[in-house]
């Protein structure tokens, strides 16, 4: 049973087996009509190949169109002379172009990855699911849950201890590992050091506060050269590399 | 006895009591310092052999953090040298400060090259100790400003900026360097005996932005490098001492970040963005550390942010900034003019293009920008820490890992009627100017072409950068770029 089938029995009370990987990635896109028209007339493909091959295809011949009209224009840079264009005078662009094209591109974006990670994730539940499961708990009497807080059943066989030995064991492990090698997991301000450009001054400080900075202004002026200061150690490290 | 001997005798019963009563009142000073000279000498040594877990198993932490950094600067100056000394003094202290000591020292410290390049460093710390009977252990050690700055205890007060703060029990404050902390001012307030620091950072308001969305947009930052990071609500919040009389123009926002991930001490730590905006500058205090610690010392914090107080409440809108701008780095603009006061440097920027201080942690940032989009940068840099002077060779070093870092090639051939390499100007200074393409020719938002000039005078290292959305920008920067001049 697909997500969609679950949408339309209202809920996952029924028996239904858990999509598999690949249909969550047949799933069609929430926010693509397009998509979804396309799935529902089409007859679902049976193979990994025929359900793979249309959005294959499509990437594919997309990138490869892609890369023409890039060739061509390549092209066309060559065949233009410096002088010629020298001499086309740019069209002033009107007040706000720049910030209403970025915008757009960054909307295209969005909605691209919207639509792209939309097959990979879960649908939420419907609202009819929601609503019962809000009722049935608060028709449950007051002490008497069949749930406790830990949220199994008390009547319930007891769950494997296998996975909690695992990870008790895995935990163990690591504090093992943390005494003996006298190794406590990376402070905050290490993690974020470790970030940083070696090249920059600040790749040292002893306060993380230089680092987020230092990212702020990465994202204002993205086009700079240069941000920071260069770090005198580093620097001097440089000039003992063989150039 | 002979009376020449009688004679001697009661002297030196004088000098001796004299001793005595001398040594009895040194004696306590020297049973504090005995061992901490001893701490620093074995430190420098191992240093020396570039022994930095050694070095670091000296070090009972207070506060993880602190340690670990020092370990990082540590392993960068060994790693950077083949040989090193390093001599450690003391400038101040020891002095209580909680259940610990601290201790101001400076440490002049040698790198050499195998090639016998010697770089000499001074490195002023602050070195927090934990007094075990006879034996002093140190607790964190946090590189400051080796500029004067008051007495780690006391009050921390800066005009220009307009603000003071500290002078709290417990705390002791360590101004840091405008390089390591990309602001007008910084200095950080660490407790001792705590894993708890709070640092101030003081910066450009940016203009018309209200303090919750500054508040939020640190915690974003700070989000994106921590991925574990859940950022709480934005919700006002004003320094105490203006919270009954508010100044007219004031602004104040708090925001928590959990850090969930554990720690050393086992738990989740926190970070509290407390923003403040006031005369066209913005006060910046990131409260860090171990979440328990932080809940622990909440009374020694709020103590703290009550010691924040802004000196003069009657400045206009950017009148704070303007001052702390002139102060800290020189500059002015009159219209297109960009002048400097402090280096000598006059830029006349593009005609009609919008310029703005920039605040980078270099000696000073300028910025213009058009219309268009495009982009003209001037700042200058004062030489790394261990450099004496800029030489060519160093500016080179930094520009090529500077132009990999951001996909930049140089144009081939480099146009004719620009210095590509290294040649002096009319006044002297030593200039180069290289043409520069985006590695990406697909990259949809980076400008294809740019410019990039560097001026270099001992003292200061001049970097002009821009690019031109279209050819008539392109020829501003060009033109622009021969305004630059430098007073000797």
């Amino acid at each position: 049973m697909t997500g969609a089938a679950n949408d339309r029995s209202g809920g996952t009370d029924k028996a239904a087996s858990f999509p598999s990987e690949r249909e969550w990635r047949s799933l069609p896109s929430p926010w693509s009509d397009e998509l979804d028209k396309t799935n529902d007339e089409a007859p679902r493909p049976q193979s990994a190949d025929a359900e793979e091959k249309p959005f294959a295809d499509r990437v594919i011949r997309a990138r490869r169109e892609e890369r023409a009209i890039d060739h061509e224009l390549r092209s066309l840079d060559r065949t233009l002379s410096p002088e010629a264009l020298r001499r086309l005078a740019a069209p002033t662009p009107s007040a706000g172009f720049a910030a209403r094209a970025a915008h757009r591109v960054d909307e295209q974006r969005r909605k691209h990855w919207a639509e792209a990670l939309a097959r990979n994730v879960a649908r939420e539940p419907s609202p009819e699911f929601v609503t019962r499961t809000l009722d049935a708990i608060a028709s449950t009497p007051p002490g008497d849950s069949a749930y406790p807080r830990s949220g199994r059943p008390l009547h319930a066989a007891p769950r494997s201890r296998t996975p909690a030995w695992g990870l008790l064991s895995a935990a163990a492990a690591a504090s093992l590992w943390f005494a003996l090698t006298d190794r406590a997991p990376p402070p905050l301000e290490l993690r974020i050091a470790d970030q940083s450009p070696a090249m920059a001054a600040y790749a040292d400080a002893p306060s993380p506060m230089a680092a987020i900075l230092a990212a702020i202004a990465d994202e204002e002026e993205p086009h700079a050269t240069v941000t920071a200061p260069a770090d005198g150690v580093w620097l001097h490290g440089e000039a003992r590399r063989p150039r | 006895m002979s009376e020449h001997g009688q004679g001697k005798t009661p002297r030196k019963t004088i000098v001796a009591l004299f001793m005595a009563s001398a040594c009895a009142i040194a004696l306590p000073a020297q049973q504090h310092a005995s061992p901490v000279h001893a701490l620093l000498q074995a430190l420098d040594e191992r240093f020396v052999k570039g022994d930095v877990a050694g070095y670091l198993a000296r070090f009972a932490p207070d506060n993880d953090g602190a340690v670990a950094m020092l370990g990082r600067r540590l392993e960068r100056q060994i790693r950077a040298s083949r040989r090193r000394e390093r001599a450690t003094r003391i400038l101040a202290g020891p002095t209580p400060i909680g259940d610990r000591a601290l201790v101001h020292v400076r440490r002049d410290i040698s790198l050499i090259s195998g090639s016998g390049e010697v770089r000499r460093w001074v490195e002023d710390s602050y070195l927090v100790i934990r007094h075990d009977g006879t034996q002093a252990t140190p607790t964190m050690s946090v590189e400051a400003t080796s500029v004067t700055a008051p007495a780690p205890a006391e009050r921390l007060r800066c005009g220009p900026c307009n603000y003071q703060i500290g002078g709290v029990d417990s705390f002791f404050c360590v101004p840091t360097r405008r390089e390591e902390a990309l602001a007008l001012g910084a200095a950080s307030f660490y407790l001792a005996g705590a894993d708890v620091a709070c640092d101030l950072h003081v910066q450009l308001a940016a203009s018309g932005e209200p303090a919750r969305a500054a508040a939020l947009r640190f915690a974003d930052a700070l989000a994106r490098l921590e991925p574990t990071a859940s950022t709480g609500l934005a919700t006002d919040w004003l320094p105490p001492a203006h919270v009954e009389v508010p100044p007219a123009g004031i602004d104040g926002a708090r925001v928590v970040v959990e850090l969930p991930r554990e720690n050393a001490a086992g738990s989740g730590d926190r970070a509290a963005f407390h923003v403040v905006t006031y005369g066209g500058l913005q006060y910046v205090m990131m409260t860090r550390g171990d979440a328990d610690a932080l809940d622990a010392h909440r009374l020694d914090l709020d103590a703290l942010y009550r010691s924040f107080e802004l000196l003069d409440l009657d400045r206009g809108p950017k009148a704070a900034a303007t001052a702390a701008i002139y102060h800290y780095l020189g500059g002015r603009f009159d219209d297109d003019r960009y002048e400097n006061h402090r280096y000598g440097v006059t830029f006349v920027g593009p005609t009609g293009w919008e310029p703005q201080h920039c605040v980078s942690g270099a000696a000073f940032r300028a910025r213009w920008s058009s219309r268009d989009g495009s982009r003209v940068w001037l700042t200058g840099y004062t030489p790394p820490s261990g450099h004496r002077a800029w030489t060519e060779q160093a500016a080179d070093r930094w520009l090529l890992h500077l132009l990999q870092d951001k996909g930049l090639e140089p144009v081939e051939p480099q146009p004719a009627d620009l210095p590509s390499t290294w040649r002096r100007d009319s006044a002297g200074d030593r200039e180069r100017t290289i043409v520069l393409l985006d590695r990406d020719p697909d990259s949809l938002t980076a400008p294809r072409r740019r410019l990039v000039h560097l001026q270099l005078r001992a003292d200061l290292l001049l970097i002009l950068d821009g690019y031109g959305a279209a050819p008539s920008s392109e020829q501003a920067v060009l033109t622009a770029k021969a305004s630059l001049r430098r007073a000797h």
